[in-house]
């Protein structure tokens, strides 16, 4: 069978700091096909980001530090990777997108010549050509007035003119992997539609796999194929979004799900999840979500965590009553 | 919520303070600002140090009899012997004697006095004109910000030392004062600047707007969401401008224009060991290093104060 | 661009009036100028006389100021005690200034930011350490002590430079005044390029500059410098003006025949009308060094401009 576009298998990722050892990502594993689109969800400080950052190998070392696993490009190994190596790849293979575009673009340097920077850098292009280039990328986003637009700063474009031109610099060198790290959540409802749409677009353009971060449960239900529900730095459950979405088998994903409001329901209060995420210094004893399961018995509380397993054709659940949920659901 | 009164807006806070950082089950303590700041600096060395000279500094203004003895400062109380004159350290003068005969070691610990207060209630006053300044500019914004910060620009156009000499140099006042004045009247704009910035800053957040909407009395917003998060960088602030305006007292002081004889500070000190300064260094290095220790110390603390106030700078 | 220059340039008249009228109340309404005017040399009741009506100081206070006002504009500072005009004056001992001023700046640039970038690079490093602690020291130590010593090792002891006087020209004898000079201002260079490095090191935009595979010398030079070094150039700029200050006592200390020892030695002789003159020309010069920097800033900062 010939190899995935990207591969990442049992990955763990360690902070170290004046509190202590945080295991941001603990033995996650997934992969991604060329045209598809795999969501990973999780509440903050779930470790979707941090798994983002290493795929990319941004991340901060130290504190961060990949303590095991492996990430394949089309089998290549990424870990370890020499950093001159490491460096043609980003922006060109795999690139990634990020949620608040005004923190993340050069504010002292034009939208243009930050596109322009891609293809000088990559495709080696002298200036002229690189603003032509991305002068057209630019229109391929939908910028209007793009050509006048090439010289003005970042702080001068509403919060989803500025996404798009994220998105033109990540795309103008058509990476196989794009990654969008919460792309709509900085922006307005409406403005969330026309970006998700355009992401859609530009992948089924390039048939290039995209991963999306996000915690909006919504989004994912539109627009991917895969999902992996993360908590705490693991893996809670794996599989089509189609299957997970009508029977999942996991408490936590069940409990999302139940959290959204939906229009045909009278309710007093709204459901939500109780408690908080657990700090990744203080994780607590056996499964990580126990304090805030609906579904919590004796043994979930100690000894060592569930695995992960198989319930169904490609579907994967983390926890002891995994057959349970996937037959009978959950109440809140 | 019906109820809009500022103790149900008491109420919420708590409860938002209640569940910040972590949740119950986790275990780990609490972080707070205030607290991580604390850890920082008990474990910063530096601030250690410059806590520890501070203390000896504060003793020489408060206590100067403890540590030397007045009367070897004057010649009119028969404590200096013009037959003395320039002599070098020895067991009977520690730091040496100035021209008149005067022990160096005493007028080096009773000259602590003028020159460090000038620099506390300098430093104290222009922080509190500074900071009135600077909030009434940022909250209320409009014209009267207009107005405000026209006048800060004029008294930043002012360069201090420069327009302190002319202003010394036909002021009325006697010595100590003017010097405290003109300090005064010219030091206060980087505290008015600071704190008009972080206004602004404060005034742009969710929890300002939040307050408001509760019906918080403007100068309860002041008070409570505002003035907060400018206390830090202010005592950050004012400590460096301690040190500074130390300094300021000494330049002036030194050209003559500052506190004049019979006074003494560190800086006249300097100024009067000029013309000997070959023959006899110790007139003025002792004193140029009581000088110079005591802004260190000062700086320092500021320094450290920042730095552990400042998450920037955080590993 | 052009609108916000027109904008500060309007700006700077109220604050140019605001300026010149507050130097002008300290200096003549705190104090009586007749009185320290070499008064303690000539008690001459008709000398006396003749000096208030030289300084106005038989008007009323708003009129004063009016003709101090016009003064300035038609250049008429006063004259010496000798009858030369002060504006004269300033003339012929502004190049030594400009001189001492130009190399400290030039020496406060280099090495400030060159010291700033390389102890940020190696942040805890011993070169950083070593930096901190001695910037620290420099900050503390008062001009005039630091210029007296410097004096001292390398002009007398040690010899290698002239302790004073221009008389071996440029650079010989500007070396020892520069660097004590530039002292201070080199200290608080070196820490803020330093800060705002590290600083930026942190910021969102570098992690997309990583992401986006771009070399390591540009993200330096477009990423981390440009953003890092716009608060460190706004220093520099107004730093220029500050120098003057310094300058009255290295100026002093190492017997340049420049402004600041001519301000020296008239505060010394009680010669107020150059005293006066000198700091209001020298609080214009820097007034007008604020604008140029405020519109460095903006050419450096693009949000500024639509402020």
């Amino acid at each position: 069978m010939a190899e995935r576009l990207l591969e990442v298998e049992d990955l763990f990722v360690e902070f170290s700091t004046r509190d202590g050892v945080a295991r941001a990502v603990n033995g996650v594993s997934f992969t991604v096909d060329r045209g598809q689109t795999v969501a990973i969800l999780g509440e903050s400080g779930s470790g979707k980001s941090v798994t983002a950052q290493a795929i990319m190998g941004i991340l901060d070392t130290p504190p961060a530090r990949i303590a095991g696993g492996s990430i394949r490009l089309q089998g290549v190994e990424l870990i370890g990777l020499p950093e001159d190596e490491y460096r043609q790849i980003r922006g060109r293979r795999i690139a990634m997108i990020f949620q608040d575009a005004l923190s993340a673009l050069n504010p002292v340097i034009s939208v243009g010549e930050q596109i322009s920077e891609m293809y000088r850098t990559h495709r080696g292009m002298d200036r002229k050509a690189a603003k032509h280039a991305s002068i057209e990328v630019m229109e391929r986003v939908r910028i209007p007035a793009a050509a006048e637009r090439f010289g003005d700063y970042p702080h001068q474009f509403s919060g989803g003119m500025r996404q798009r031109i994220m998105i033109a610099m990540m795309i103008a060198l058509k990476p196989e992997i794009l990654i969008a790290d919460e792309p709509t959540t900085a922006l307005d409802v409406t403005v969330q539609a026309q970006i998700m749409d355009l992401l859609q677009m530009l992948k089924d353009e390039t048939d290039a796999g995209l991963i999306l971060i996000t915690h909006d449960l919504g989004v994912v239900a539109d627009v991917a194929q895969r999902i992996l529900v993360m908590y705490a730095g693991r893996t809670m459950e794996r599989g089509s979004v189609d299957e997970i979405y009508t029977h999942t088998a996991n408490p936590y994903t069940a409990a999302l799900l139940q959290s959204i409001p939906k229009i045909d329901q009278k309710l007093e209060r709204l459901p939500a999840i109780k408690g908080l995420p657990p700090s990744l210094y203080a994780v607590p004893a056996g499964c990580a979500f126990n304090p805030r399961c609906p579904r919590v018995a004796d043994r979930c509380r100690t000894g060592e965590p569930p695995e992960l397993v198989e319930v169904a054709a490609d579907h994967s659940s983390r926890c002891w009553f995994a057959e349970e949920v996937l037959a009978h659901g959950i109440t809140l | 919520m019906s109820d809009n009164t500022p103790q149900a807006y008491d109420l919420l806070v708590q409860d938002a303070d209640s569940e910040r950082l972590e949740s119950p089950e986790s275990g780990a303590k609490p972080r707070t600002l205030k607290g991580d700041a604390w850890y920082d600096l008990r474990h910063n060395g530096i601030f250690w140090i410059s806590a520890f000279l501070l203390v000896f500094v504060a003793a020489m203004v408060l206590f100067p009899g403890l540590m030397a003895n007045a009367d070897r400062t004057s010649s009119l109380s028969g404590g200096c012997d013009l037959s003395n004159s320039l002599l070098p350290p020895s067991s009977e003068h520690w730091f040496g004697t100035d021209q008149l005969g005067c022990d160096v070691y005493s007028l080096a610990i009773y000259g602590a006095r003028p020159s460090v207060s000038v620099g506390v209630i300098a430093a104290v006053v222009t922080t509190i004109i500074g900071a009135v300044i600077g909030l009434v500019a940022g909250f209320y914004g409009g014209a009267v910000d207009s107005l405000l910060s026209r006048i800060v620009d004029v008294f930043f156009g002012l360069p201090l030392i420069v327009v302190g000499i002319a202003a010394l140099s036909t002021i009325s006042l006697p010595g100590i004062w003017g010097v405290t004045l003109i300090l005064c009247v010219l030091g206060w704009v980087s505290a008015a600047r600071m704190v008009r910035g972080q206004t602004l800053e404060a005034k742009a957040q969710d929890y300002t707007t939040a307050a408001r909407a509760l019906g918080a009395s403007n100068t309860r917003i002041m008070a409570r969401h505002i003035l907060p998060n400018a206390v830090g960088p202010s005592i950050v602030l004012a400590v460096i401008a301690l040190g500074g305006f130390i300094a300021a007292e000494a330049t002036f002081s030194f050209l003559g224009l500052g506190i004049r004889p019979p006074q003494f500070s560190w800086g006249t000190m300097i100024s009067e060991s000029q013309p000997v300064f070959f023959q006899a260094p110790w007139t003025l290095l002792f004193p140029a290093a009581f000088l110079s220790v005591t802004v260190l110390a000062f700086i320092l603390l500021g320094d450290a104060v920042s730095e552990a106030l400042d998450p920037k700078l955080r590993r | 661009m052009g609108r916000y220059v027109i904008r500060r340039l309007l700006q700077m008249i109220p604050v140019f009036f605001g300026v010149t009228f507050v130097m002008y109340f300290l200096m003549f309404a705190l104090g009586d100028p007749i009185k320290s005017i070499g008064a303690g040399k000539q008690k001459n009741p008709a000398y006396e006389a003749f000096l208030r009506q030289e300084f106005n100081l038989n008007d009323p206070f708003i009129v004063q100021y009016l003709k101090y006002i016009k003064g300035i504009f038609t250049g008429d500072f006063g004259s010496t005690f000798a009858g030369k005009p002060v504006l004269e004056l300033f003339a012929e001992r502004w190049p030594v200034t400009l001189t001492l001023g130009l190399t400290a700046f030039v020496i406060e640039i280099v090495l400030g930011i060159g010291m700033g970038i390389i102890a940020a690079r190696k942040k805890g490093g011993w070169f950083d350490r070593g930096s901190l602690g001695g910037t620290l020291v420099v900050i503390s130590i008062p001009v005039f002590v630091l210029g007296f010593v410097v004096q001292y090792v390398f002009g007398v002891k040690l010899g290698l430079f002239p302790p004073a006087g221009i008389a071996d020209g440029w650079p010989t004898s500007y070396i020892l005044p520069a660097f004590v000079l530039a002292g201070l201002s080199l200290a608080y260079v070196l820490r803020l390029t330093r800060y705002k490095l590290i600083e930026t090191s942190g910021a969102d935009f570098m992690r997309t500059a990583k992401a986006k595979g771009l070399p390591d010398r540009l993200i330096t030079r477009r990423y981390s410098l440009r953003n890092s070094l716009i608060p460190v150039v706004t220093y520099l700029g107004m730093d220029l003006g500050a120098l003057f200050g310094g300058a009255v006592v290295t100026e002093g200390i190492f017997n340049l025949p420049g402004i600041g020892q001519q301000l020296y030695a008239s505060i010394r002789l009680q010669e107020t009308a150059v005293v006066v003159g000198f700091v209001t020309i020298i609080v214009i010069v820097f007034l007008l060094m604020s604008l140029l920097v405020d519109v460095l800033y903006a050419y450096l900062d693009p949000r500024i401009r639509y402020e």
